[in-house]
């Protein structure tokens, strides 16, 4: 039991199914710890521990009577704190929503039906809305890598992160607009994977930008990434976003008949990241080529307006959402959530259009890139997590604002819709968790979660921090 | 169509005291979503260099990375 904690949610999965651990004892076993140490980390805005633990006696229940269990059959996952929950308030991390949900999200209906125990909602940067993962309402996650120095968790699905990172849960439900799941996996040292746009519904959350919004896992490890994102993925009546591609029927993957793959090395992203990335992603790039990988640099002309077209698209939408909202409460938000939003009044309705035809191109491009290589490899963020109060980093000799630099390589796989993974890929100097990302051709995350697989494998970086 | 590229710091500064009024925000903000918007305006510039003489107008497909396979089993 001692290393409970640290197992992954497919590994619990098996050990539940071969009447190895009870739903109950491991329900208990993650609710002690979230007792223990959550207080500090600020990972869980609210715990079920009721609901959780009657949910698994009946879990524990079916394994007894030999009942067909789902893929994920006791294990308790947490979800972000945007998806609905039945009976239970989803706050978006503010401090002013608080009606209880009348019925489950599709994300969270389609976790229960695969077996899982919801275990409670994790916390955000209000409204999902910054990557730094900060909030001033419930207080802000922990980065457990770094107790010394408090460094950003990345956001805006902080909670999520730090939760599986600090073995709270062995994994989570995050949400992911310019990088909302990949840059806080990048920060704690986890997998985050950010599905293709239209694989995972949205019905039954709050959005912060629907032409950008997608829901998929945090985990510890690329295959459970992909279990996760199985159990969830497929088309849904009620979001008419969905896609009706389906979904492979498992996350394993059968590395040893793994072809040769060919991954473009997007050099501009490269270029812009700091020495101590650099280096970790040209010895993620051996590595890869190490496994039979071919690796080739890459440049995509349109990368370079994804940041524009992100934020005109993003600020347009969101402030569609959020302008009732702010006239009724907006001095209840966080003050750098309402002027973020409020800059969208600054935009026309030219720039919205226009951002949506760049998009085009941008998806075009990526494609056609996408013809030549299985999947583009780039750093996940430029930098480690930066400490907490730090306003800006430095990269290639130019102060860039902390917030804009954690976007830079992030927001392409949004404004494009396609699939990418964030994977731990070594250590700073400092011991910080370092992260490369993956992207992948559109409706095949399955390639994106082997190649993941094949480098976790043969590589040394999935540890845990300590004194947790 | 765009916004114009001229706005300088005072017509920002106006603009940004009267959302200031309009959502009674605390004394001092309208300074702090004047600097913001005047970021988020020079990177939305940027659209300005999209060749988007080849861009295919705006439309629902555009959100997905791939034309839905559900248009080619209708």
């Amino acid at each position: 039991m001692s290393d409970l904690h640290w197992m992954g949610a497919t590994e619990l999965a098996g050990a539940i199914a071969a009447r190895r651990l009870s739903p109950v004892e491991v329900v208990r076993y993650f609710l002690d710890r979230i007792d223990r140490y959550d207080e500090q980390l600020k990972s869980y805005l609210s715990v079920f521990g009721d609901a959780a633990l009657a949910a698994a006696r009946q879990a524990e229940a079916a394994v007894i009577r030999g009942r067909a269990l789902g893929p994920l059959h006791g294990v308790p996952i947490p979800v972000k704190d945007l998806l609905d929950v039945a009976g239970t308030p989803t706050t978006a991390g503010s401090a002013f929503l608080s009606e209880p949900a009348t019925a489950d999200s599709t994300v969270v209906s389609r976790l229960r039906a695969a077996g899982a125990i919801i275990l409670g909602k994790l916390n955000l940067h209000e409204f999902a809305y910054g990557p730094e993962g900060i909030n001033v309402h419930h207080g802000t996650p922990l980065n457990p890598w770094d107790r010394e120095t408090p460094r950003l968790p990345g956001g805006s699905s902080s909670g999520s992160a730090v939760a599986v990172a600090a073995g709270l849960a062995p994994a989570a439900i995050g949400s992911d607009t310019g990088g909302s799941i990949r840059i806080p996996a990048a920060c704690c040292g986890v997998v985050g994977l950010k599905p293709t746009y239209g694989r995972v519904s949205r019905a039954g959350s709050i959005p912060l930008s629907w032409s950008l919004d997608h829901f998929g896992p945090l985990a510890r490890s690329a295959s459970d990434a992909g279990a996760i994102l199985w159990a969830i993925a497929g088309q849904d009546p009620a979001d008419p976003t969905t896609s009706f591609a389906p979904a492979p029927e498992s996350g394993r993957v059968a590395i040893a008949t793994a072809p040769r793959w060919r991954l473009g090395l997007l050099t501009q992203f490269l270029e812009q990241a700091d020495g101590e990335v650099q280096s970790a992603m040209r010895r993620a790039a051996d590595d890869l080529a190490a496994l039979g990988c071919i690796v080739e640099p890459v440049r995509l002309e349109t990368a370079r307006f994804a940041e524009a077209v992100s934020v005109a698209i993003t600020g347009a939408e969101a402030l569609a959402f959020h302008e009732p909202l702010l006239r009724r409460h907006a001095a209840h938000y966080a003050a750098d959530v309402r002027q973020r939003l409020l800059t969208g009044r600054f935009l026309s309705a030219g720039d919205y259009v226009n951002a949506q035809r760049a998009r085009a191109l941008i998806r075009n491009e990526v494609n056609e890139a996408l013809t030549r290589f299985d999947c583009l490899l780039a750093p996940t963020v430029p930098t480690s997590a930066p400490e907490v109060n730090a306003a800006q980093v430095t990269l290639a000799g130019e102060s860039v604002p902390t917030r804009r630099s954690l976007l830079l390589f992030t927001r392409l796989a949004n404004v494009s819709g396609h699939p990418a993974i964030a994977v731990p890929c070594g250590f700073s100097p400092t011991g910080m968790p370092l992260s490369l990302q993956l992207i992948g051709r559109a409706y095949d995350e399955m390639t994106l979660i082997c190649i993941a697989q094949a480098y976790e494998q043969a590589t040394p970086w999935q540890r845990h921090p300590e004194g947790f | 169509m765009h916004q114009d590229p001229a706005m300088d710091d005072e017509m920002l500064q106006h603009r940004a005291r009267a959302l200031a009024e309009e959502f009674n925000l605390p004394a001092g903000e309208a300074d702090k979503i004047a600097i913001q918007a005047a970021a988020v305006l020079a990177t939305v510039r940027l659209l300005d260099d999209v060749p988007l003489d080849r861009a295919e107008p705006a439309a629902t497909y555009h959100f997905v990375a791939a034309p839905n396979p559900r248009r080619s089993e209708s």
